[in-house]
Parts: C-alpha cells; sequence; structure tokens
C-alpha cells in the first residue's frame, strides 16, 4: 500500500489534467466513480488521488477557458478577461498568471492553513447562524451589481427555481453537473459555433510577476477561505466581489485572484472537512465518506497538496506552450462541434433523461445571460438559492 | 521593483524543485507517520505484525460498552477487533452504536493478553463502502 501511497500524486496528475482540459468533466465524477471502488484498503490512496487530482485540476481548468473560451463552473468569469488576452495572441500568458496565482495562492493557503483551523474553531458557530442571511445578502448584491437589472432578475430568479426543482422537487441523479454544464459550458460553446470563434494567431512571450500579482494571489487565498466556509459560493462569485472589493485590480490582477482562489479553496475544503467534518466539494465529500481524518492523515494530505500544487503549475505550464504551438492545426468549429456532442452523451451517461431536461433548461437561461450580457455569475443561484432555503428553513421551524 | 526578476522560468523551475523536496517529504512522511490502512481481518489474523503500530481500519461496530471515561467496543468485517476509546465526547459517542459502519485510526496494542486498538480518530463512513 506504501508503494501505491506514494504515486498517487502521480496518478492525481494525469486525472486531474484529464478533468481539468475535458468540459464538463469534473473532479465529483471520478469522485463518484471511485466510489464504486473503495474498500478498507484501498480508500486511504484513493482519497489521496482524490485530493491529488483536484489540486491539479484546479490549475489545468483554466487552459479550455483560456484558449477556447469553453469555462467550468469555477472558471467561468475568467473567460472574458482571458478572451481579451487571447484576441491578441496572448493565450499563453494568461494561462501563466492564472499559474502563477495557483501557486502562490497555494502556498498562502497552506501557510495561513493553520490559522484558518484556529479561526473556524473560534468563530464557526458564529458564522454558521448567519450562513443564510449572508448567501441572501449576495444574491442581491449580483443583483444591484448588474448593469441590466430586468435581465439580472430574470436570471437570478430562473436559476433558483432551476436549481430548487432540480434538488429538491426532481430526483436527479448527479444534479450538479447537467446544470453546471447547461449554464456555464455549453452556452459559451455554442456561441462560439453560432457567432464563430476567430483564430487568433498566438505567441509566447516572458512574463515578469511583479508585487501586485502577488498580492492578487493572496486577496485570492483569503476569497479562497471565505468560499470554502461558506456552501454554495462558488470560486468566481468570490472572484467577482473580491474584485470590486480591490477596485485597481486590472485584468491581469483578477486572472491570478482567480487563479489562485480556484487552488485555495480546494486546499481549504479539505481544511474544513479535518476542523468541522463538513464536505464543502466533491472531492471532500468522497474523502468524508471514504476514512476517518486524524491529524497524520491530515498532515499527508497536506503534502501531497504541496506536490501537487507544483505538479499542476508544471503541467499547464507546458500544456499552454503546445496547445499555443499547436493551435493552427485545430479546427476551432469541430471541436466545439465535438464538445457540444460530447456533453450532451456525457450529460445522459451521468443523469438520464432528467439530466437532460434539466441541461436544456439551465442552457436556455445561461444563453439568455450570455446574449443580454448579464454577469453568468447570477446562475449560481441555482445552488446558492437551495443551500440558502436549506440552513433558513430551521428559523421557522 | 524587486520582484521583476521572477520570471515563468524562474516559477517552473521553482516548481520541479519544490516537487522534488515535496516527494522526498512524502516517502518520509508514509514510512515513518503514517497509519497502516488495512482491513480487519488483516489485523485479527496476525496481530503481531501490527503490533505497537498505528493502524487505520473501517467496519460495523458491536458490542459496545461505555464506562466513565473511556468506551469499549468491536469493530468486524470478516474479522473482528477490540477498540477502546478514552474520554471520548458527546459527538464521538453519538457515533458509537451497534451497525454503525465507523472507520477508526490508532495504535494496535496488547493488554492484559488481548489485542486492541486505543483509539485516536473515529467518523462514521458512508454505506457504499460495503
Amino acid at each position: 500500500m506504501f508503494d501505491l501511497l506514494f504515486f498517487s500524486p502521480f496518478f492525481g496528475l494525469i486525472l486531474g489534467t484529464l478533468t481539468g482540459l475535458v468540459p464538463g468533466f469534473h473532479v465529483n465524477n471520478v469522485a463518484h466513480f471511485f466510489s464504486f471502488f473503495v474498500s478498507s484498503d484501498s480508500a486511504f490512496f484513493l482519497c489521496c488521488v482524490v485530493v491529488a487530482l483536484s489540486v491539479i485540476h484546479s490549475f489545468v481548468d483554466f487552459i479550455p477557458s483560456c484558449f477556447f473560451s469553453v469555462p467550468s463552473s469555477d472558471s467561468y468569469i475568467s473567460v472574458l478577461p482571458a478572451h481579451k488576452f487571447f484576441q491578441v495572441g496572448l493565450g499563453d500568458f494568461a494561462v501563466s498568471l492564472t499559474i502563477f496565482g495557483g501557486f502562490f495562492g497555494g502556498i498562502f493557503s497552506l501557510i495561513l492553513c493553520f490559522s484558518f483551523i484556529s479561526f473556524l474553531n473560534l468563530f464557526y458557530s458564529f458564522i454558521y447562524f448567519f450562513i443564510p442571511f449572508i448567501l441572501f445578502l449576495f444574491i442581491f448584491l449580483l443583483f444591484i451589481s448588474s448593469k441590466n437589472k430586468f435581465s439580472s432578475l430574470f436570471v437570478i430568479i430562473f436559476s433558483s427555481l432551476v436549481g430548487f426543482f432540480a434538488f429538491r422537487i426532481f430526483v436527479v441523479p448527479n444534479p450538479i453537473m447537467p446544470l453546471i454544464i447547461g449554464f456555464f459550458a455549453l452556452p459559451s460553446v455554442l456561441f462560439n459555433i453560432l457567432f464563430g470563434l476567430s483564430f487568433f494567431p498566438q505567441r509566447i512571450i516572458g512574463i515578469n510577476f511583479s508585487f501586485s500579482d502577488l498580492f492578487a494571489a493572496f486577496v485570492g487565498s483569503i476569497a479562497g477561505s471565505f468560499v470554502s466556509i461558506f456552501p454554495g459560493l462558488g470560486n468566481s462569485i468570490a472572484g467577482f466581489f473580491a474584485s470590486k472589493c480591490f477596485s485597481n485590480f486590472s485584468p491581469r490582477s483578477f486572472l491570478v485572484l482567480l487563479g489562485s482562489i480556484n487552488t485555495s479553496n480546494y486546499i481549504f475544503c479539505f481544511v474544513v472537512l479535518f476542523v468541522l467534518d463538513k464536505a464543502r466539494s466533491g472531492a471532500s465529500l468522497f474523502v468524508q465518506n471514504s476514512i476517518s481524518i486524524d491529524f497524520y492523515f491530515f498532515v499527508y494530505f497536506l503534502i501531497i497538496i504541496f506536490v501537487c500544487i507544483c505538479f499542476g503549475a508544471i503541467i499547464t505550464f507546458f500544456i499552454s506552450k503546445f496547445i499555443v504551438y499547436n493551435l493552427q492545426k485545430i479546427s476551432f468549429f469541430k471541436l466545439n462541434l465535438f464538445i457540444v456532442i460530447f456533453l450532451f452523451c456525457f450529460t445522459f451517461f451521468c443523469s438520464g433523461i432528467f439530466g437532460l431536461f434539466f441541461l436544456f433548461v439551465s442552457f436556455f437561461i445561461g444563453f439568455f445571460a450570455l446574449l443580454s450580457n448579464v454577469p453568468r455569475s447570477n446562475c449560481m443561484c441555482f445552488i446558492m438559492f437551495p443551500v440558502a432555503l436549506y440552513y433558513f428553513i430551521p428559523f421557522f421551524m | 521593483m524587486g520582484f521583476s526578476y521572477f520570471n515563468q522560468k524562474c516559477l517552473v523551475r521553482l516548481c520541479f524543485y519544490l516537487s522534488f523536496v515535496g516527494l522526498v517529504f512524502l516517502f518520509i512522511f508514509s514510512f515513518f507517520f503514517l497509519p497502516i490502512s488495512s482491513s480487519v481481518i488483516s489485523i485479527s489474523s496476525s496481530p503481531e505484525s501490527f503490533l505497537e503500530k498505528r493502524v487505520s481500519v473501517s467496519g460495523r461496530i458491536s458490542n459496545i460498552f461505555f464506562k466513565d471515561n473511556f468506551a469499549i467496543f468491536y469493530i468486524s468485517d470478516l474479522g473482528s477487533v477490540k477498540c477502546v476509546l478514552f474520554n471520548p465526547s458527546s459527538f464521538q459517542k453519538n457515533l458509537i452504536r451497534a451497525n454503525f459502519f465507523v472507520s477508526v485510526s490508532g495504535k494496535f496494542t496488547k493488554y492484559n493478553d488481548e489485542y486492541e486498538i486505543v483509539v485516536e480518530s473515529i467518523s462514521l463512513l458512508s454505506d457504499y463502502y460495503v
């Protein structure tokens, strides 16, 4: 078992690269698949692989959104600034910024995680009481920060209803997956097909990082810890509000910030699991259901995370360069068409006919948001609203 | 700025070195500190090889006995092993119920000619395990 354990970061590297590159394929899918193979002997090894792959995924995840404008639920907010870089031939530059953010965000998170443990021990019972109010406050802030109020309201109400029906009324297998694909991945891909994502010649330029990048990574780490405390709050929403708080953030710093939040969130989710025994992500749910985390296991996870932060940065760096060199050979139309077919088949396979139904409904809402220039953060109400309701109902009991 | 010499190549080189350091730590930690994940049947069939080592096992709870400051219970899969938990918290007491499927980790020792795990952590597992 020991030999295999040592190789868990390498297994995580392969699987995390796969989940990061294939749109719609998520850490949660792999964790769900692993749950069929858990046994007393294999549980810890599989948990190590899931921890490793989730960290690697948080790095590679930005490649589809930076080069092909196909985001996941964690990275959709990066599409616009990343596409601006892509249009001037600096797609690789945009990816490098997210790598820098992910690396230093991850390091900051590992440094901060022991203070975070003390913070949770002291204040979580107090914070717990306010969770539903804070989630509703965020929904309200999403609404008022939107320029197109009427369309924004439409998107918020209908996303919330779709989420409520998918989670509470219909029994949809893996409900999050079709909704994430419908709200975020599919509208972008279809937009690319309908309006033709043009090819822009890419180049690789040297990049010198600055202290403002480091500061953005630090802010991202704090924001990532915030996301891990509040269930339903996505990385992109945290990025959206963090950038509002620091209005001097340039598109460059914003991408560093998002890279940092994405990686930090995964790390802090495991810290929350260790301290509070509460799962805040599919990966941590798998770990929670598979082993009892004592201090030694936790430290082992932290070392795996540390190794995988480095692995994630390296593999993303090389994949990005590979794509830049081979981008001219790719037909964007064919690629996008293939992704659409794949997403439909994948949804049907994982969530059945109800999953396809919710995929269509969420797609129309996501597409409407895209066309009417409503920030797609508003679609995240599909998870924030049912979660807020879940925490809110005890107040009336 | 003083940080500006730090470029992409420096970052990747730093990652290479740090990943190597991390892997060395991983190796040392898994060799010296990590509990041995095993099944109950393996432990109960060859207890001597696990003696005085930290182990992690999972199984169903049976034969529970609570005293003032400790709890004794058995964990079973195809075999069975005695577990002792000292000063259990109220949360831990709630987990120790007959037929609950749990994972425990702790030191495997011998007391009064009987093998037992002195439990350090316990958590409830999902039933997809079995």
